[in-house]
């Protein structure tokens, strides 16, 4: 197999296991918090020179076998580490304030230190496996890992949304196996498969070769299976639950990039059915399907919610629904839904953390409730208006930009019905979800609710968040372009 | 012998979409394990290798052993012991998985893609243990008769895996195995906290969350 061997790979699986283990000797909050954030930073740290190391020779980067990390890889690796130093940066200030209240106690910060390292460890490990045995392994364990982190919070309605939660998500995920069986199944078929069945590059190489038919049951299993995962309507009914019941740190890993793995995987298959016998067009098309349902379903309930955590869940079922939408439009769709995967991720995280503060602040998530925000907590109030902005497609932020190319390149594919479609999803979105917002933003602030002191994480979070959908709203540099593109390629097949 | 053992497990179905003692069905879903567990040695019993003995063995040990063993528990725990109100009736859903057999078995002629030729019988055995575990789940308020729906839809996936592909990288079956132990071992745990939120673990209990 062709790559540059590093053993960046094995280092970047050892950091959460090392930072849940130092967590669970420290005695202090704080100190706990700051560990997980400081493995956060070198998670970044060896992300980026994982990009360093792709950009000089565009080449993939291996370690033995089963481990390999290609541009598809590197984005979500980037998107991953960005979203889950946002979400560590701003649990510090939450559950610090959580403690002092008595909401939660110390016990349920290690218990949110150790499982939090393990749900990140489960997701580095969908990312860089190249084996889809192994890459199932680490989806599955996302959900296992995550499960207690809804019911942090002990209350009747966290543990229904928890027992949603893992049990909708079970079932997905062992369809989800039984289409891993059946696309091995195909692959150990072709003469000299059935010595590495499940090896994705294999997998790919032989693509051309495989039982037409039994890759395409294979992809259905797939994609409703980690479709599932990802919140695709109607596969989607547990993420509302799981999203508003959840501390918002654990909510902006959920929407930021947990739900993202599920899609992350089907891209992997679909590079796979790009090879197969009049594979590409089919799988497009399911996607497609799929996209539209969820942008539809995702911006009416948008509209009904009274609840901001659940809003934002519905909107992400909205965003989900734009990038399978992308990926089955095809050519510079599949660029557009990898980019507007970049935004939404930053956007959600932001919109998550600023929910959460606002939330513990008001005492209620209940959006009657919280007003004027932008004049009693100007940060957070700021984060909140921003990132709605960006999640309902306002220009000049990047959203609205990939939102727009995922609607051009329907129109140039011809697919009328389908952009119609779209653009009525997006468009409901935009008017429920502003008639929510700008009360929010601009209404007479509640009395008596006001930000004391701001923590200096929250600068941290609104101003790297905000900065960033603003800047790739206006500007696309050159590296980043080169990065989407190449991933671009793997998913369409390109080679 | 792969024969009996997959007609048993069809029995088996039909018995736990009709059970409505829990203690009933969590022996029948242990059964259920081991049989699949054995179909799964007595298959590759000619090409038996040290590394297939194990896992087979491991499989057994956690189909019949562990899991039912876990159910018991959480059933003494939340002190549930019968299916009271069912969102369907017993003969509805026995009914429903005589149909389920048919689709299985029909699902099976028209995608009939084992490769290891063991028995015809396999694939659609498969399917309707799958459909059979779906339903079980869909139909029962109780959260323990759910738990016993997802072990179900997991023996059904395991004659599959064990039709389809015989060469899985043995990290890969063993990071399966753990894997599953844990999604059941919080399954149940969840139950038992949800028990004592709520003072019975009645599916009802959990449906305040809509919309």
């Amino acid at each position: 197999m062709t790559g540059t061997p590093s053993l960046l790979i094995p280092v970047l699986l050892a950091v959460p296991v090392m930072a849940g283990v130092l967590s669970m000797l420290a005695r202090r909050a704080g100190v706990i918090l700051g560990i997980l954030a400081g493995g956060t930073c070198v998670i970044a740290g060896i992300v980026f020179s994982l990009f360093l190391m792709w950009s000089s020779g565009q080449a993939p980067i291996v370690s033995g076998m089963w481990f390999r990390v290609d541009a598809l890889s590197l984005l979500h690796l980037g998107i991953l580490s960005g979203v889950v130093m946002m979400a560590t940066v701003f649990s510090r200030g939450h559950f610090v304030r959580e403690l002092e209240s008595g909401a939660i106690t110390l016990r349920d910060i290690r218990k949110f230190a150790l499982l939090w390292s393990g749900a990140v460890l489960s997701m580095i490990v969908i990312l860089v496996s190249n084996n889809l045995g192994l890459m199932w392994v680490g989806l599955e364990s996302t959900t296992v890992t995550t499960a207690f982190l809804v019911s942090l919070h002990r209350t009747p309605h966290s543990l229904e949304a928890t027992w949603k939660y893992i049990i909708v998500c079970s079932v997905g995920i062992a369809l989800a196996f039984m289409g891993t069986l059946l696309m091995g199944a195909a692959a150990s078929r072709v003469p000299g498969g059935e010595l590495q069945p499940l090896m994705w590059t294999r997998l790919v190489e032989v693509a051309g070769l495989l039982d037409p038919s039994l890759a395409r049951i294979a992809f259905i299993f797939l994609l409703v299976g980690y479709g599932t995962k990802a919140g695709l309507v109607p596969m989607h009914t547990w993420l509302p639950d799981a999203h508003s019941q959840a501390p918002a740190p654990v909510s902006a890993l959920f929407s930021g990039f947990m739900i993202n793995t599920g899609l992350y995987c089907i891209m992997r298959y679909q590079a796979i059915m790009a090879g197969v016998p009049g594979g590409a067009e089919w799988s497009r098309g399911l996607l497609a399907a799929f996209g539209i349902v969820s942008i539809l379903v995702g911006a009416i309930f948008i509209i009904f919610q009274s609840n901001l955590k659940r809003f934002l869940a519905y909107c992400s079922i909205e965003h989900m629904g734009i990038i399978a939408l992308g990926l089955g439009l095809g050519g510079s769709g599949i660029f557009a839904a990898l980019f507007h995967s970049l935004n939404h991720s930053t956007a959600k995280t932001l919109a998550f953390c600023s929910a959460g503060r606002l939330g513990q602040a008001h005492g209620i998530h209940d959006m009657a409730e919280i007003r004027g925000t932008l004049r009693s907590f100007p940060v957070w109030g700021a984060g909140l208006w921003i990132s709605l902005l960006a999640l309902f497609g306002v220009a000049p932020l990047s959203i609205f930009f990939t939102e727009f190319l995922v609607a051009r390149r329907a129109m140039e594919a011809g697919r009328f019905l389908v952009l119609t479609a779209m653009l009525a999803g997006v468009g409901l979105a935009f008017i429920g979800g502003m008639r929510k917002a700008i009360p929010m933003a601009m209404g007479s602030p509640v009395d008596g609710v006001r930000e004391g002191k701001t923590r200096t994480g929250a600068y941290v979070v609104v101003g790297f968040s905000s900065a960033i959908l603003l800047v790739l709203g206006l500007y696309l540099p050159g590296p980043l372009t080169g990065l989407i593109s190449a991933a671009a390629a793997i998913v369409e097949g390109v080679r | 012998m792969a024969g009996l053992i997959l007609m048993a497990v069809i029995l088996l179905n039909l018995s736990l979409l009709g059970g409505r003692m829990l203690k009933g069905c969590i022996s029948r879903v242990a059964l259920q394990g081991f049989l699949t567990a054995l179909f799964g040695i007595a298959v590759h019993s000619g090409t038996m290798s040290f590394r297939l003995m194990g896992l087979g063995i491991a499989a057994m040990v956690v189909k019949a052993a562990v899991f039912p063993w876990f159910l018991t528990r959480a059933m003494r725990a939340t002190e549930e012991t019968e299916e009271r109100r069912p969102f369907m009736g017993v003969t509805l859903s026995m009914s429903l998985g005589i149909i389920m057999v048919a689709a299985g078995f029909y699902l099976g002629r028209v995608f009939p893609v084992g490769i290891v030729e063991i028995s015809r019988l396999a694939l659609p055995v498969s399917y309707t243990t799958i459909l059979s575990g779906l339903l079980m789940m869909i139909a029962r308020r109780s959260v323990l008769f759910q738990a016993t729906g997802y072990l179900v839809l997991e023996n059904g996936i395991y004659i599959a895996g064990i039709t389809l592909v015989s060469g899985f990288p043995f990290l890969v079956e063993l990071g399966v195995l753990l894997d599953v132990i844990a999604a059941v071992l919080v399954m149940l745990v969840v139950v038992m906290q949800i028990d004592r939120a709520s003072n019975g673990q009645d599916g009802d209990a959990l449906s305040e969350l809509k919309g």
